[in-house]
């Protein structure tokens, strides 16, 4: 008696073990792959249409437009409203996104119902069937309550029409009231200070990911996690009277060639000095090429995974053929299993 | 590092000027500003010019052959909307229901919806407005095809939109080029022609919506091109001439200027000399100055110069040919050690100063900034040419260079024209130049051999074209040069001056008011009938009161200074030390307009040239209040030369109430609080008994407070 319930305990530990110790066995709920489109002309080239089989992607959050204040500030008013020259592929369930900035949710009593109708009627004429949309909102303290009042009514709105709602999730966002969404999406990217030039790496750096694991455990919405593919130059200029103040001056996607030592001189491994004129004030002094290896994308999903009982589904930020061209197939594959 | 120092100083200067700055536009020439341009972007404005609101009216006005007035036509076309068709209640449209014009009917209300949905920022077409849409795309196209020329346009037009708007590019393509009326009203066409060349660029064709963009100067829309050097060989290949060039190769060239140190251009200098090899062109003179300013971004100036020498003169486009010369002034300007600096300034300088001074306006056409050539014209003179002869101790030539060139870029033409027919005229527009701001801060020598050379007309041909596109008033000359004397307290020498200026000139400084503050009135006492009841026989209060001019105030500073001597005693010199203290020191504070240009400020010569310096400025940094250590000779003459005379006064008198006094103006006048706390000190406890504390203190906290 006393062999069996040592033997009994035995089993049950290793299967405890076995649970919560290995997270190559903790799939997504949902079947499946999805990825985010996040231009404003939907238009896809062979690449890109054959990434989706592939990959078997069945769910793309294609963002609509974006909601920000208007010019004088006055009404918040949709941009960037997506173009469709393509038609919708087959089998891919499409969720309607739309961005909200920080500084437009404060209005969204007066653009509630024009967003819901704006994005049934976008939906509607380039016959897109859908049963879930997505808020982005890079909402910040002083918002968050505007925010999830802003969740909680479109919800209530959405329900009759048995429309889900998701949200996305910012690291930072974790820890504050659960949103009133199904789930959110979980972004596993723009983790870091963009604007201080000692950030190693703003799109993912997995110190900048560990401060909020410990939030995630007790985050109530069920959650998805998106990783990124994308790769930009952040670009910096030095202060008149301190050269070493560096301020942000912009993002730059264009292809520099570091290979040029003449005007890159490589401080680090991604960071380097541009050879400027004493009296040019307006080349940046320093650029951080940003982009995250397949290796650091894994390193943050095991990190995340430990954290998170069961994800719902695992996203990649976004098709564009450029980026994920860079990625083989078996690392999709391992970021998406 | 000095110039740096200067760009940040005429930044800060810049800024700080633009709040009184009335007359001038702002210039400042830096390397911010694009330096090849041969377009001006935004001839296309997004409103409706006034001519064309205009001729809509007169259109339909005439469409009813006179039988509705103007305005009720112009309220059912910009104010009516889609529901004031049929309720009646405007003229217009109960005139085409009464003439049942079911056509122009059909017209307006499906204008209005479709204006007034597109006004809607939230607006997205449902299915069924989509289907709305279709049949409004097959009414247009019948009323298209059977209407007379007159309205043809008008619907056409529309159909236009409508089709553009539905994405259907090939029958909005189809449109235009089917159009079998020739048109009449030339904004109509323009305006489809447009929405042609749009559904050319969303179809594939966009070199021929390119040429069409270009032919319309509609640089705008041209933003939305593939801007690269691939593009540019198809449209060399399509038309080697293409006038479209001018705003690609500006484009590239200003994108590289950003980004010069991170990206290459081979492949552009490549393809820039194909074209100028293969003389297909037509406007190689852009080709040729595209090459050279690559050189010059590169740094290779001397590479430059040599490639746009011939550039100005070679076959091409009018903005071509004059970006070019303005490019190989630029490029000489920079030359500074030539040996034959002033003749290659002398080639191209004053056609750029004649061109900018002709301008229509000085802003850029999308009122973004300052018209190029102003821009060119800053960066040649203030960052270049300037400087250059400032360094080189050539004081004339600086300055004379900044004359000409607030002569040119002075926006107020009317006002600049009267002024130079009346220079003594009311009014102070020369004193927000770059100019006076250079003389106002030289050395008073500097201003001295200027006018001479102004008036000699100048010996070089440079010299001469400078001097006589620029405009100089003795007067002011004069009033400035006896200022800069005053200001070091050399009133002989400013009298001298002062009596040169036109009695006429006076008004045109505008500061009359200012002049009336008395400057022997101490303004640091604060109980009214203490003030300047120290004066016995010679009072300079009341005598300048009588006549508050600045040529008063001198001479009363000279009669002060030279009648100590013939004083009856030590008691009576001594007042007049101290009177003499107190002109002194009011002159540069409370009563700054007797030797400053601008309230509160103070004249800091540094180095390369001054610059204007408010008080609060000068403690920031010029470490802090301390004068001692001050580059400011204006606070250094203050102070040393004021305790100088007040040392004077108190070793001649043994009167109390004068050397209260003197305590008094030592703490009125003091910068340095550690140092003020003695002499209030002293005045609460050595000199309390005088008649002067015990009047003061009951209007000074501080007497009361250190007591």
């Amino acid at each position: 008696m006393n062999k069996k319930w040592i033997i009994s305990l035995i089993i049950a530990v290793i299967g405890l073990l076995a649970i919560n110790g290995c997270n190559k066995d903790k799939k997504p709920v949902d079947d499946g792959n999805a990825i985010y489109y996040w231009k404003t002309v939907f238009r896809m080239n062979d690449y890109e249409r054959d990434f989706l089989k592939k990959h078997d992607i069945k769910k793309m959050y294609l963002k609509f437009f974006d909601v920000d204040k208007s010019w004088d500030g006055e009404q918040a008013v949709p941009l960037g409203t997506t173009i469709f020259i393509d038609s919708i592929p087959s089998n891919l369930e499409i969720v309607p996104t739309v961005f909200i900035s920080s500084e437009a949710i404060a209005d969204y009593p007066q653009f509630i119902d024009k967003l819901l109708t704006r994005v049934i009627d976008m939906a509607e004429v380039n016959n897109i069937k859908f049963g879930e949309m997505q808020i982005d909102c890079d909402w910040t303290e002083s918002h968050a309550d505007e925010y999830f009042s802003f969740l909680k009514e479109l919800k209530k709105k959405l329900e009759p029409k048995g429309i889900a709602l998701s949200t996305t999730v910012r690291l930072f966002q974790l820890g504050y009231e659960t949103p009133a969404a199904d789930y959110g999406v979980l972004m596993c990217y723009n983790t870091g200070d963009i604007r201080n030039w000692e950030t190693n790496n703003s799109i993912l750096d997995t110190k900048d990911v560990e401060p909020y694991l410990g939030k995630l455990g007790k985050c109530k919405l069920p959650l998805s996690v998106a990783f990124p593919c994308f790769a930009w130059n952040v670009t910096y200029s030095v202060g008149y009277d301190n050269e070493d103040e560096k301020y942000m001056r912009g993002i730059d996607y264009d292809k520099y060639d570091f290979t040029d030592t003449e005007k890159f001189k490589k401080l680090s491994e991604n960071k380097y000095k541009i050879n400027v004129d004493e009296d040019d004030y307006w080349t940046p002094n320093y650029v951080r090429h940003e982009e995250v290896s397949i290796e650091e994308i894994l390193d943050a999903k095991n990190m995340i995974l430990k954290n998170l009982s069961s994800p719902v589904q695992f996203v990649m930020y976004h098709l564009d053929s450029v980026n994920l061209s860079k990625l083989s197939d078996d690392d999709v594959e391992k970021i998406y299993r | 590092m000095m110039w740096k120092r200067f760009i940040v100083s005429a930044l800060c200067l810049a800024s700080a000027i633009m709040t009184f700055a009335c007359g001038y536009v702002e210039v400042i020439g830096g390397e911010w500003t694009y330096m090849f341009k041969t377009y001006d972007s935004g001839v296309q404005n997004w409103w409706e010019p006034d001519e064309w609101w205009k001729s809509n009216i007169d259109f339909w006005y005439d469409y009813t052959g006179g039988k509705v007035e103007r305005p009720e036509i112009e309220k059912a076309l910009y104010e009516c909307s889609v529901d004031d068709i049929d309720n009646g209640q405007n003229g217009f449209f109960s005139y085409l229901h009464k003439e049942r014009d079911k056509e122009a009917l059909r017209y307006w209300t499906i204008n209005k919806t479709f204006s007034e949905r597109m006004g809607d920022s939230w607006y997205y077409p449902k299915t069924s407005e989509k289907k709305e849409m279709d049949e409004w795309v097959a009414d247009l196209e019948k009323m298209c095809d059977k209407s007379s020329s007159q309205l043809k346009e008008r619907y056409t037009y529309l159909y236009m939109r409508i089709l553009f708007y539905l994405k259907q590019y090939d029958v909005c393509k189809k449109v235009w080029e089917d159009y079998s009326v020739s048109w009449s009203d030339k904004e109509m066409k323009k305006k489809c022609h447009l929405y042609y060349a749009g559904a050319l660029f969303y179809t594939d064709e966009t070199i021929k919506a390119a040429e069409i963009y270009t032919d319309y100067e509609d640089w705008e829309s041209l933003h939305y091109f593939k801007k690269d050097v691939e593009f540019m060989r198809q449209l060399y290949a399509a038309n080697p001439s293409s006038k479209a060039f001018m705003f690609f190769v500006q484009n590239y060239l200003n994108n590289y200027q950003d980004k010069k140190a991170t990206v290459d251009c081979k492949d552009f200098v490549a393809f820039c000399e194909k074209v100028l090899s293969e003389k297909k062109t037509d406007n190689p003179a852009l080709w040729q100055s595209a090459l050279a300013h690559v050189s010059f971004l590169n740094g290779d100036v001397t590479k430059a110069i040599e490639q746009i020498e011939k550039a100005p003169e070679m076959q091409g486009l009018d903005l071509a040919k004059e970006n070019a010369r303005m490019l190989r002034l630029l490029y000489n300007s920079t030359m500074t050690n030539a040996a034959d600096y002033a003749d290659k300034l002398n080639r191209d300088l004053p056609w750029l100063l004649k061109k900018v001074y002709e301008l229509d306006h000085l802003w850029a056409n999308n009122g973004h900034g300052n018209e190029h050539s102003l821009d060119m014209l800053g960066r040649v003179i203030l960052r270049n040419a300037f400087p250059h002869y400032v360094d080189a101790g050539n004081s004339n030539m600086a300055a004379v260079l900044l004359n000409a060139f607030d002569e040119v870029h002075c926006y107020d033409k009317e006002r600049r024209e009267s002024m130079r027919k009346n220079p003594n005229e009311t009014g102070n527009l020369e004193y927000y130049t770059w100019y006076f701001r250079y003389l106002d801060t030289t050395s008073v020598d500097n201003v001295k051999k200027f006018l001479a050379f102004v008036k000699s007309g100048g010996k070089t041909q440079l010299e001469k074209s400078l001097v006589s596109r620029g405009f100089v008033g003795e007067s002011m000359m004069n009033e400035l040069i006896a200022t800069k004397y005053m200001r070091v307290h050399e009133f002989d020498s400013a009298i001298v001056y002062l009596e040169k200026v036109a009695p006429t000139f006076w008004k045109k400084q505008n500061i009359t008011e200012y002049l009336k503050r008395n400057p022997f009135m101490e303004d640091w006492i604060t109980a009214n009938n203490e003030k300047g009841s120290i004066y016995t026989k010679y009072n300079p209060a009341k005598l300048y009161s009588s006549v508050p001019t600045k040529l008063q105030f001198c001479r009363i500073m000279r009669d002060l200074k030279q009648n100590q001597a013939k004083a009856a005693d030590n008691e009576e010199r001594a007042i007049m030390k101290y009177a003499y203290a107190v002109g002194l020191a009011q002159s540069s504070d409370w009563c700054w307009a007797l030797t400053q240009y601008a309230k509160g400020s103070f004249v800091n010569y540094d180095g390369l040239y001054g610059t204007v310096t408010n008080l609060e400025d000068l403690q920031h940094y010029d470490n802090g209040w301390n004068y001692r250590s001050s580059k400011s000779y204006i606070l250094q003459y203050r102070y040393q030369k004021v305790y100088s005379h007040l040392d004077e006064a108190e070793n001649l008198t043994q009167n109390s109430e004068l050397l209260a006094r003197c305590q008094y103006m030592r703490a009125g006048i003091e910068l340095d609080g550690s140092y003020a706390g003695r002499y209030y000190r002293n005045l609460v406890g050595k000199y309390a008994s005088t008649k002067f504390v015990g009047n003061e203190k009951h209007h000074c906290d501080r007497l009361s407070d250190h007591r």
